[in-house]
């Protein structure tokens, strides 16, 4: 009962001296502001690279080109799947951009040329029509599968399998529509891809012969590893050094998901213990002040009977509230922050847990830095505070 | 005499200014009965105060005893004394010592809320105790509000609304202007007549010659103790009528 009257007391005396309140809840509202963003900023990132690797589907490797002397070839991807064992499918990938459009509607998407095998690579599934047959590959035929949110989106209830699309001015027939793969809304990734054939895509290009990407769809998880140490061995006879390619299997993403997590918790760490020392004495230089301020109000208190520990009560409230009420503002301006980063750059994702952290941590601040200034008002002579 | 209320036993008091020691009290005997009206007098610096706030368990003697009401002051604790002022004393400044940022009715609720009485019984009690001082028309006005006289009604019935068995009131109307001061005199004797024990610091021998028994310090000593005679007693009431009336009239005694 004492309590929330504290609450309200404490509350006032902080709206009495607005200024002074924030001031103090300074370095508090900055620390768990900076948190909240990177954290945000870190989280969009992660989430991209699991959606990344959902799109690539299980046990598939990916191979980059790193020299411009490193090109692929039809020929190339042949030799590939007899010289090494353990492939269950190869295909070409080449990645483009830009809008289709469908009637007056336009759809910013991604778009990638693959190879017949794309369905069985990307562990997809079709909602409706079919996937590429290979003359559709090898006679660049014009024709589109999409992805689900690119169905719902620019068809609008209409059902995509036979209608035309326009790309690079371009005619194109839809010929299939996928399942969704991940729940939900997504801004970026496999759902909202649009998949033609790599063979129409080089005319597209004019560069009859580029490919961007080899994706390679191994057995099994066994023989992924494998896969991937024989493509090195092989890429390294031809080229004659070791980083003509750059290959990346789901081990490899997985591994740097973990060190940037680690990344991520060891600067996050470095930034909440900074904000908590420049925040908690931020807290307890003024906290000090108002308690030799308030001198007389204690002095009245202990004659009409608080106690040293009500006293102590009280101060320590006055200290959580205001390191809470900058926990708010902390979380609420980090989280426009992210809002303003996700439009200017790179994705970002506010979760609940960087809140519920950033606001205990607050609460902890306001409650370490409050015990001086709380203690000395509680130790003070009722009669010295009264003169 | 009937139950003892005070019983103050050579109780001495230093103040430390420095290296060298300040005497304020040097062996104050008093005794004051339950009931009792009693003025301290004497001149600045001979330690009214000081004494004050031992009888109200604000501070501790350097020596002596001091037994409020029986109970051995010096030997309670920190917490046990902080009950004593919440539960049998009311203090009365003559810089009335409200909290400027609380309403007079939060400004009496504050020792009940002390006492950790339940918010109801609370407001019920700190509302009767203002409206007793007629301030029913002020509940929720914050001191800065109030006229010195009305605040300090407001500090009285901080002090009533406790129920207290002893009031202390230092220098009281030294702030007031001669009608409010004799409305806070009122109060103290209506205070008196219900069988509470009131002291009251004054300079002013008429503030003085409302009480039963005058006491006088010098020095830190007590170098009288008179009875008021009948012929030079003040009835405050009394007092009021021969007073000019002021528009916002006076208090329900
Ligand atoms: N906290 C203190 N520290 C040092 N000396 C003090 C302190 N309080 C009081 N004194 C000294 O003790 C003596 C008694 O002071 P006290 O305040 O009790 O006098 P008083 O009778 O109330 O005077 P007044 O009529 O001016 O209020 C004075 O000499 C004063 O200077
Ligand atoms: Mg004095």
């Amino acid at each position: 009962m004492t309590l929330i009257l504290s609450m309200k007391l404490a509350w006032r005396s902080i709206l009495g001296n607005k200024v002074r309140s924030i001031l103090t809840m300074l370095g508090v509202i900055i620390g768990v502001a900076s948190v909240i963003a990177l954290v945000s900023v870190g989280q969009g990132a992660r989430l991209e690279i699991q959606q990344h690797l959902q799109s690539l589907g299980s046990n598939v490797i990916e191979v980059y080109s790193q020299g411009w002397e490193v090109r692929f070839t039809p020929e190339l991807l042949g030799s590939l799947k007899e010289r090494v064992d353990g492939i269950k499918h190869i295909m070409p990938v080449l990645n483009l951009g830009g809008n289709i459009k469908w009637r007056n509607t336009t759809f910013d998407s991604q778009i990638q040329g693959v190879g017949e095998d794309f369905i069985a690579i990307r562990d997809l599934k079709l909602a409706g029509g079919r996937g590429f047959t290979e003359d559709d590959i090898s006679e660049r035929h014009r024709v589109m599968v999409v992805g689900s949110i690119v169905a719902d989106k620019l068809f609008q209830g209409v059902n995509p399998v036979g209608q035309e699309v326009y790309y690079h001015n371009q005619r194109f027939t839809v010929v299939g529509v996928l399942k969704a793969k991940i729940s939900g809304n997504q801004e970026w990734g496999i759902d909202r891809t649009v998949y033609i054939p790599y063979t129409a895509a080089q005319r597209l290009l004019g560069s009859s012969n580029r490919i961007d990407t080899i994706n390679i769809k191994a057995e099994g998880i066994q023989e992924s590893a494998q896969v991937a140490v024989q493509l090195k061995r092989v890429f390294y006879k031809i080229y004659r050094r070791p980083d003509a390619v750059h290959i990346m299997s789901r081990d490899d993403i997985l591994k740097q998901v973990a060190e940037m997590n680690l990344v991520m918790t060891l600067m996050l760490g470095a930034i909440a213990g900074i904000s908590l020392v420049v925040g908690g004495i931020g807290i307890m230089n003024i906290m000090l002040v108002s308690v030799t301020e308030r001198t007389r109000e204690i002095g009245i208190r202990k004659a009409v009977g608080a106690k040293n520990s009500q006293i102590l009560g009280q101060f320590l409230i006055e200290a959580v509230i205001l390191s809470a009420a900058g926990g708010i503002i902390g979380i609420l301006l980090g989280s426009g922050a992210s809002l303003v980063i996700r439009h200017f750059g790179p994705p970002t994702a506010v979760t609940p847990t960087s809140i519920a952290y950033s606001f205990a941590f607050a609460l902890l601040v306001g409650a370490i830095s409050g015990v001086w200034p709380a203690a000395k008002a509680a130790k003070m002579q009722p009669t010295d505070a009264l003169r | 005499m009937g139950v003892v209320m005070v019983d103050v036993n050579a109780v001495t008091k230093d103040y430390r200014m420095g290296k060298i020691m300040v005497p304020a009290l040097r062996g104050i005997n008093l005794t004051i009965a339950s009931g009792e009206m009693v003025a301290i007098m004497g001149p600045s610096g001979s330690g009214k105060s000081t004494l004050m706030n031992i009888l109200g368990c604000l501070d501790r003697p350097t020596a002596g005893t001091y037994k409020l009401h029986k109970e051995e002051v010096s030997e309670k604790s920190d917490s046990q004394l902080a009950e004593i002022r919440n539960r049998k004393v009311g203090f009365i400044f003559q810089s009335f010592n409200l909290l400027e940022q609380l309403t007079a009715l939060e400004n009496v609720e504050l020792p009940l809320i002390y006492r950790g009485l339940g918010a109801g019984s609370r407001r019920d009690r700190a509302k009767s105790a203002l409206v007793r001082l007629g301030l029913e028309d002020r509940l929720h006005h914050r001191p800065q509000e109030l006229s010195g006289g009305q605040q300090q009604r407001v500090a009285i019935a901080r002090a009533v609304a406790a129920q207290p068995e002893l009031v202390l009131a230092d220098e009281p109307t030294g702030a007031l202007d001669s009608r409010s001061g004799e409305e806070i005199l009122a109060v103290f004797q209506e205070l008196h007549a219900q069988g509470i024990t009131v002291i009251v610091v004054t300079h002013d021998p008429n503030v003085a010659r409302h009480c039963q028994r005058i006491v006088r310090l010098a020095d830190g000593v007590v170098i009288a103790d008179d009875l008021v005679r009948p012929e030079d007693y003040l009835v405050a009431q009394e007092v009021l009528t021969t007073l000019p009336a002021l528009p916002e009239g006076g208090v329900k005694a």
